[in-house]
């Protein structure tokens, strides 16, 4: 398994660099926006921060994906499987590298908001806490579902059209989800405008907690 | 001791049947696997290496039971597909790190050696070797784990004579270790004809014949002959003949020993590829 995330760290290391200079880029905008806001614009400020966080969310799904097109495209995935990898250490190894890849963008992420937060003069209000909070383990709950149902869904169908047709079926809620949000196109009814995303992305993490067990009997099941 | 037995392999597709197939590679010995485009050479290999899920059958290495579960058995089994199953962005430095946290047994220092005689450059990504090489940094990386048995899937479908004649030298100095076998799939029934000691022959799924390769060569024999001789021939054991314009062409398994029967008869020893052209196109009793 050691062998497969190092292969993984090696491949994905161009587009790793650049998603992290994105990720310090975005982290240090948020930053500055916590550090700059006004009290009594802090709530609508921090609530702009959802948009970032989306960004969050795809970086770490998109370089799963790439993973699997390069081991099914490269025929890697038959190689693999006549190496001493059981098939169960194959699919681990995924898992970790999307906590992992989770765990350094959040940490970028959330290094340029603390920073932001220390620097401030003046305290946030409670509100633009609660939403900080709640924007803060959506990405991370949204980050970790995708990744995690990408992982599922490619041992079931594959990285083939049918493969990347059912991963957008299970994205797209969760993106019109975001750009409903971060859009305020449901501001006028409050409640539902912050139960909706956490709602979605809730059902999306529960989702990925039910197929988990599910995508190692596929990948014991899969023919390569 | 049997280094790969196949026992009654069955996979079922909707347009192809790998039927009941069993046969077993001798420790020490090199395998010959031949048949034509989709007769089940690579579905056989996928199914040895349980890449796909078999119907029924059991696949023994070194005596012990090969399954998705049986990691330890893999660290002796090399395997080379008729390409190189890694990323092109690799190079066969990165592929040796990797490696090295894969297989307990890997040798480094092998593996370098390997890619100075093969003229590799460790630091050239795949995506600029030709086919030749990238053949051989899959041998390189198959010997490099210290693998007992290797498995190879048409590793010289494609490849020039000077580079196949390579790759068999380097077959048959792997087998200077008697405890070393080999099973290569090829359709090239001349590269078999220089390395295998024993051939199966795979034909629509099934296997047609597996024996050694000098009884093949030696014993059968191929008679060109008119419609009189042809009556009494065909009624001998084995016969498979074919019907050309102005004669028949008879394949004689029991031919060796036939000789002295069939004066008048012209009998040649035949090439692999007659055998196998026989078996596909001829007709039997």
């Amino acid at each position: 398994m050691k062998g497969l995330l190092k292969k993984d760290h090696i491949l994905l290391r161009d587009y790793f660099f650049l998603f992290v200079m994105l990720d310090i880029t975005i982290s240090v905008m948020n930053g500055g926006m916590l550090l700059l806001s006004r009290r009594d614009t802090c709530v609508r400020d921090v609530g702009r921060l959802a948009v970032t966080s989306y960004i969050l969310v795809t970086f770490v799904q998109s370089l799963i994906n790439q993973t699997f097109n390069d081991d099914e495209k490269s025929g890697f995935l038959a190689n693999v499987f006549t190496q001493p990898v059981t098939r169960s250490e194959y699919v681990k190894e995924k898992y970790i590298l999307a906590l992992q890849l989770t765990g350094i963008f959040a940490g970028i992420h959330t290094a340029g908001i603390i920073i932001g937060l220390i620097l401030r003069t003046e305290p946030l209000t409670s509100d633009a806490m609660l939403l900080l909070a709640e924007i803060y383990i959506l990405s991370l709950a949204g980050a970790l579902s995708l990744s995690f149902n990408s992982i599922s869904m490619f041992m079931k169908f594959g990285a083939g059209k049918k493969g990347i047709g059912v991963r957008v079926i299970v994205l797209l809620p969760m993106v019109i989800t975001y750009l409903i949000w971060a859009l305020n196109v449901t501001r006028d009814n409050a409640e539902f405008h912050i139960a909706l995303p956490a709602i979605v992305t809730l059902l999306s993490f529960a989702l990925s907690l039910f197929l988990f067990p599910m995508s190692f009997k596929w990948a014991e099941r899969r023919e390569v | 001791m049997e280094a790969l037995e196949i026992k009654n392999v069955t996979k079922k597709y909707n347009n192809f049947t790998l039927d009941n197939v069993s046969f077993s590679v001798p420790q020490g010995s090199i395998m010959g696997l031949i048949g034509e485009n989709g007769a089940g050479k690579s579905t056989l290999i996928k199914a040895v290496l349980d890449l796909v899920n078999k119907d029924s059958g059991e696949v023994d290495i070194y005596g012990k039971k090969h399954d998705r579960k049986a990691k330890e058995i893999r660290e002796d089994v090399g395997v080379v597909f008729d390409s190189l199953h890694y990323h092109e962005n690799l190079n066969p430095s990165q592929i040796s790190q990797i490696s090295a946290l894969t297989y307990k047994n890997w040798d480094e220092k092998a593996f370098t050696n390997y890619l100075s005689a093969f003229k590799l450059n460790e630091k050239s990504k795949i995506k600029t070797m030709s086919k030749g090489m990238k053949m051989k940094l899959g041998i390189a990386i198959a010997l490099s784990h210290k693998a007992k048995l290797l498995i190879l899937d048409e590793p010289t479908a494609g490849l020039d004579p000077v580079a196949r004649d390579e790759l068999l030298d380097i077959f048959l100095d792997f087998m200077q270790d008697e405890t070393h076998s080999i099973l290569i799939s090829s359709h090239i029934t001349t590269d078999l004809e220089k390395v295998a000691d024993y051939i199966t022959f795979i034909h629509e799924g099934k296997v047609l014949l597996s024996k050694p390769k000098d009884e093949l060569l030696y014993d059968y024999r191929i008679v060109r002959c008119g419609e009189s001789d042809f009556v009494e021939l065909k009624e001998e054991e084995g016969a498979v003949w074919r019907k050309h314009d102005y004669q028949y062409e008879v394949l004689l398994p029991t031919g060796k020993m036939l000789e002295s029967k069939y004066t008048s008869c012209e009998m040649e020893r035949p090439t692999i590829d007659e055998i196998m052209l026989m078996y596909i196109k001829g007709e039997r009793s």
